[in-house]
């Protein structure tokens, strides 16, 4: 096996370099957003049954260290901080014209819950689009070096004058092995990739509940007042 | 506020984030198992049985100080081929076709005779004249084929005598002689080393004619050891033609391993040239 990769053509070696690069580095995404997704889905759950449990924001503020990872937690943060700072204003707002006594809060941590979701998902998706430019050029890549080592080999042929099965094999094993690298990069690649965006669209439905609930909170706390 | 968005934006823009390191080194891990695990126990390799192939060769050693002869068995085969043919012929051939050769026209004769006399009835206006010139005609030819097969025979006999006179030429000398080399002058019976080499080389080298023209030539200095393995290589003189150079490189690094030992540790400055190579 390796004898067929020492073996190779400069071009097919260099193919596959990048091919192992790529490999080596989907891995690595893949088992890094393997925890860090694990990490998000199992805090967001534990920190919904925190924050129904307590019903009280500055209790819920009180307990978020725990939930680093959580993105519905990071959501609560900055929803309850905007919160606060509207409340802030309010309450020192004696100048006529002041903008923050006009606002609305609703539209204020709204606002800020959108911006907090924007950011939470793109803080999950990081590295996902390395996953689906292997996925869909790893083979493409392996299938180049297949091309050029199978081009070396029937040179090889024309210039040896021979063109038995014992002189063309070798060459063509050669050059398969790029196209089989690329495959083996490129089917975790895609797989992982699949997956991994099924689990953040969760993480994002779920964000999106969260807000509404946030906000609804909210109201019926402005309303109640 | 301001410190969070900042460390977002370096989060986002970082290529490592944390912990990201860590997973890369388990991911180069694991890629350097694969070929571990493969190479193991655990999967075990399918081998290529080939079945095993002996070369003996009992005629050519390669010795040290080869003694005057003939430096290949295969003149002896090209020679023994021409044996069976040549001993058959004279005792088969030559007895049963001379006596039937000249019986043949004898018999013929009647033929001739009982066809045109069918047809003569039908002519009869000139029957005695006719009788009379058919028997003149019949007699000439009749001489003529004597002489003609007489002819043939003689032709086959010297023909014969030809052949066997060949064929005692060969026997004779070149054939009987000792396994050696035309230009030996040692007393041991086989063949030197430099040329059982370059007839191995040669043996390996693929090249055809079309991919060089003129007379390239190229003078190689090669060490083998005392099993017959190459140790190293070297061109003396390169034929100026890259692609004959390649071939002959080729040839040279295909019989790395020659068929048999060598007497001891050797070096030769072996000249090969386009046209010994083709008629190999």
């Amino acid at each position: 096996m390796l004898e067929l990769v020492f073996n190779a053509g400069p071009v097919v070696k260099l193919v596959l370099l990048i091919l192992v690069y790529f490999s080596l580095v989907s891995w690595a995404i893949i088992f890094y957003k393997f925890s860090v997704i694990q990490k998000a889905i199992k805090e967001s759950d534990r920190f919904l049954d925190f924050f129904w449990a307590k019903k009280r924001f500055d209790l819920v503020g009180q307990g978020l260290k725990e939930f680093s990872n959580s993105p519905i937690a990071n959501l609560f943060r900055e929803g309850y901080h905007e919160m606060l700072q509207w409340k802030k204003k309010s309450a020192t707002a004696d100048e006529p014209g002041d903008f923050s006594q006009r606002m609305d809060p609703t539209e204020m941590v709204g606002r800020a819950l959108r911006r907090a979701t924007t950011q939470e998902t793109q803080r999950l998706e990081k590295y996902l689009t390395f996953l689906a430019t292997t996925g869909s050029t790893a083979p493409f890549i392996g299938l180049f070096g297949t091309v050029w080592g199978i081009m070396d080999a029937f040179h090889g042929i024309g210039t040896t004058g021979s063109a038995s099965l014992a002189v063309v094999a070798p060459g063509i094993s050669e050059a398969l092995i790029a196209t089989a690298i690329g495959l083996a990069a490129a089917i975790p690649a895609v797989m992982g990739y699949n997956h991994f965006l099924n689990k953040v669209n969760i993480l994002i439905g779920e964000m999106d509940n969260f807000s509404q609930e946030f906000l609804n909170i909210v109201e019926r706390m402005e309303s109640g007042k | 506020m301001k410190s969070s968005r900042k460390q977002r934006w370096q989060q986002l823009q970082s290529v490592f984030e944390p912990g990201f390191k860590q997973m890369l080194l388990a991911s180069i891990l694991i890629h350097l198992l694969v070929p571990i695990l493969y190479y193991s126990p655990l999967f075990p390799q399918r081998e290529i049985v080939k079945p095993p192939v002996y070369r003996v060769n009992l005629v050519n050693k390669i010795v040290k100080n080869p003694q005057a002869g003939r430096p290949e068995a295969t003149v002896v085969k090209k020679k023994t081929k021409v044996k069976p043919k040549a001993k058959p012929k004279p005792k088969p051939k030559v007895k049963p076709k001379a006596k039937p050769i000249p019986a043949k026209p004898k018999a013929v004769k009647p033929k001739p005779k009982a066809v045109p006399v069918k047809p003569k009835p039908k002519p009869k206006p000139k029957p005695v004249v006719s009788q009379v010139q058919d028997k003149v005609r019949e007699s000439a030819l009749d001489k003529m084929r004597a002489k003609v097969a007489a002819q043939a025979h003689k032709d086959k006999i010297a023909a014969l005598k030809a052949a066997a006179l060949a064929e005692s030429l060969i026997e004779s000398p070149i054939v009987d002689a000792p396994v050696g080399m035309a230009d030996g002058k040692g007393d041991e019976a086989g063949v030197s080393a430099i040329a059982s080499v370059q007839e191995f080389i040669q043996q390996q080298w693929v090249f055809s004619e079309y991919q060089a023209a003129g007379k390239p030539e190229a003078e190689v200095k090669m060490a083998y050891n005392r099993e017959g393995t190459l140790l190293h290589y070297k061109f003396i003189k390169k034929s100026g033609n890259s692609v004959f150079d390649e071939s002959l490189t080729r040839a040279i690094v295909k019989s790395k391993h020659l068929p048999q030992a060598l007497p001891e540790a050797m070096e030769f400055e072996i000249v090969f040239n386009l046209k010994d190579m083709l008629d190999k």
